[in-house]
Parts: structure tokens; sequence; C-alpha cells
């Protein structure tokens, strides 16, 4: 009966405290601290420095900014829908979590990548519709790109996302589970062809990843100098900040998930105590957090046809290369 | 390993509940902030960046969506066939019409025909 309750309580516990929302709002305010910091360096500027030690609580103070400021509803705006969409999108973010290895009692199942993917497009449908549910034209213009884009983006970044699922499954019998893939996932590096198809994948997911993250060059959907914000022009106070935490959460998410499927977690340090274990999670994390700022800094802005065409010439080819040689090799 | 239909209800229930609690601070937000729900004058107008714009006008219909990626990112695909369709000679249409029906022709009989009732 206790081990019943146990098993029954614990994705309540995992969904409210680790890696939960209490947990997860602790990562997302350090990674967004560790990456305003980064990218204020690489421009030569100091960065958030006065909040906290090193600024490390400014994120915290801008959403508590925001959290209490007024929640202003434009005329024709939705009143209820919004915040409903960005509640439930948190919600699909969090349940990624407890698919993943870092969860203590994880969730999984045979073809469970299915329901992952499922709910990593939760972000990019609700924060497409935000844009309709105002009457702004620069929120239906930031919408209609952002659709535009998935299209483009969001096939890319499953298929790359299928690579090394579909390869585990055939090599280790991970069942196209996320959890097990995930955690077999570090052998097929040590396999020369088998990494290479990995390397191409990872590239590909990296690359959409910064897409998905509407993060430059990718930024077309929300280009300040044309559309305001896009889809988020007419929201303000603790919505805004449920937007931010969502592209926080997003970042998050989706670098974990490539920590975890391609570079392959706690490897090489699999057998090691659990903090050392932690500790190459969390360097190989914002390792790709790092390579995601770089790129940010580095590469402006393209046109909405430069990056489809990005994607559906070089991006789609090659993810499919990788994804159907994995399938037949 | 579960059932995959449990993943689905456990992944769920970690849903419902994380919105309750999103929710829940949004709600929390409103009664500190005490916000006024519905749109006052001073927010009648949308932002616009200064110009006058209607409201009813500013909102895209989602028949639009997609026509840009189909109107110029994949015209190299279709517009050489588009071209040599709509020449405006009746006979090109003609053409193209009975080109078609072959092909239909073609592909119904290779799928194994018709069957007479």
């Amino acid at each position: 009966m206790s081990e019943f309750l146990v098993r029954l309580l614990m994705p309540v516990f995992e969904t409210l405290i680790y890696p939960g929302i209490v947990f997860s709002f602790l990562v997302v305010i350090f990674t967004q601290w560790y990456r305003r910091k980064l990218y204020a360096r690489m421009q030569n500027r100091v960065g958030p420095w006065i909040t906290g030690p090193k600024g490390i609580l400014q994120p915290l103070a801008d959403y508590v900014k925001l959290f209490f400021k007024e929640d202003i509803i434009v005329v024709r705006g939705h009143l209820k829908l919004p915040a409903f969409l960005l509640a439930i999108t948190i919600g699909a973010l969090i349940a990624v979590l407890l698919m993943l290895p870092i969860s203590p009692y994880p969730v999984y199942g045979s073809f469970d990548i299915i329901v992952a993917i499922y709910l990593l497009v939760w972000p990019t449908l609700a924060l497409a519709a935000l844009g309709f549910l105002t009457p702004s034209p620069y929120g239906a213009t930031g919408s209609s790109r952002l659709l535009s884009l998935t299209i483009a983006y969001e096939v890319v970044y499953l298929l790359s996302v299928l690579v090394p699922v579909v390869l585990a499954t055939k090599y280790f019998g991970s069942a196209y589970s996320l959890y097990l893939s995930s955690v077999t996932a570090w052998k097929l590096w040590t396999h020369p062809v088998l990494a290479i198809l990995m390397a191409i994948a990872l590239f590909v997911a990296i690359i959409s990843l910064q897409c998905k993250l509407l993060d430059k060059p990718f930024d077309i959907p929300e280009a300040e100098q044309e559309i305001v914000a896009g889809p988020f022009t007419e929201y303000s106070g603790p919505k805004l900040a449920f937007i931010i935490f969502i592209h926080d959460m997003e970042q998050y998410v989706n670098a974990l998930l490539i920590t975890y499927l391609f570079l392959g977690g706690p490897a090489p340090l699999i057998n090691a105590p659990i903090w050392a274990q932690a500790v190459v999670i969390a360097v190989k994390y914002l390792i790709v957090v790092l390579v995601l700022t770089w790129i940010k800094a580095m590469v402006a802005r393209f046109r909405i046809d430069q990056a489809i065409r990005i994607f559906w010439k070089y991006m789609v080819p090659l993810s499919l290369f990788a994804l159907i040689f994995a399938t037949v090799i | 390993m579960m059932d995959v239909l449990l993943v689905i209800v456990l992944t769920s229930l970690s849903m419902v509940l994380t919105a309750l609690v999103a929710y829940g601070l949004y709600l929390y937000s409103l009664g500190a902030t005490k916000t006024i729900t519905k749109p006052t004058d001073e927010k009648k107008s949308i932002y616009a960046c200064g110009e006058d714009i209607d409201e009813k006008a500013a909102t895209v219909s989602d028949v639009n969506l997609y026509v840009t990626i189909w109107n110029e990112l994949f015209k190299p695909l279709y517009d050489s066939l588009r071209k040599k369709v709509h020449t405006g000679i009746l006979n090109d249409w003609f053409f193209w019409m009975f080109l078609l029906l072959i092909i239909a022709y073609t592909v119904i009989v290779l799928l194994g025909g018709v069957k007479s009732v």
C-alpha cells in the first residue's frame, strides 16, 4: 500500500518540486543570468551586475517586477484564453522533464517519444496563437511569420531528435523511449559510422533549436525594428512574465534534452557518485547554452525567406539523410 | 517499463497540475495589482506606432497565413508548369487536361481498375 502511495504521489512531487516547478524556476533564473552575462561579455558590455552577487538575482527581480505590473488587456483582445494557454504550455514543458533521466522516477514506456514530441510542439503553437488573440497588426504579422518558420524548423528539429532514438532502439533495445534512449545514447559515439550520424543530428538540432527559441539569426517573428515584439506586442505584466518564462523554460528543457540524448548525459562518469554525474551534466548543459549564445551574438537576423531556404535546402536533407541512414544501417 | 497510455495519463496530470499552479499565480497577481480585467477608455486603442488602424482591419485572416510560402518560396517548384499551362491558348489547356486524364486513367488501371457493379 505504501509503495502504491509513493508511486502515486511521486509524479506530484516531481511536478511541484524536483525536477518540476521549483527546481526549473531556479535553473531558469541561473540560465538566464548566465546567458545574459555571456551575451554581454561577447558584446563588450558588463551585463547584469547590481542585483545580488554578480547580478545573479537580476532575472528574479525582472520576473517579480513584471509579475506585479498591471495586466493590460486591449480592446477586442481575448480576456482569459491567453493566460490559460500560457499556463498549459508551462505544464507541457514541465511534463517533458518527467520523461528525462533527471527525474528520480522517470515516466517512460515504449514509443513515448511521440508524447515527448507532442509536448515539445506546444510552446510554438501557443505562442503563435497569442498573436492572433489580440487585434494588433504586429501580433498577427509576428504569428504569421512564426507559423511560416514552424513548418521549416519544427520538422527538422524533430527529425534530428529521432536519430539517436532510432539508433538506440536498434542497437540497445530502447523501444523508442525517450528515457531509455537518453540512458544508452552515449554508447553510439563509440562506433565511427554512428558517431558521424550523431554529429550531423547534433549540428542540425542545435541550429533548429536556435530557431525554436526565436533567437538571432532566426528572431524574425519578434524582430523589434520591424514589428515591435511580434506576437507579444500587446501583452504586459504577468502574461509577459509567463512568455519570458516559457522562452527560458524551452531553452532549459531542449538544452537538457540535447545534453542527455546527444551528449550522453553523465558519460563518461556513468558509474561515478551522483554529485560527479550532476557536475558533468551541468557542464555539458552550460556548454550547449554557450554555443546557443555564441550563435546569437555572432550572426545578424535573416529574412524569412532566407531562413526557410536554409532549413529546406540544407537542414531537411541533412536530417533526412541522418534519419534514413540510421534506419537502414 | 510502463504502458504508453499510462505515460500519457501521468504527463497529462503533470501538465494540468502545473497549469493550475501557474493559473493560480496569475490570479494572485491580478488580485495583488487589483487589475481591471475589462478594457477601459484609455486602453481602447491598439499599439500601432502612432498609426490610425481600425481594430477590425488589424486582424489577419487565417487564409493568408501560408500564402507567402506558396507564392514566393515554392514558386520555382511549380512555376515552369504554371507557365506552360497558362498560355491563354485553348489548345494548350486541352492538351494538359488530356494528359492529366491519361495519367489518372493509367493510375486507376495500375491500381486494379474500377470494378463493374
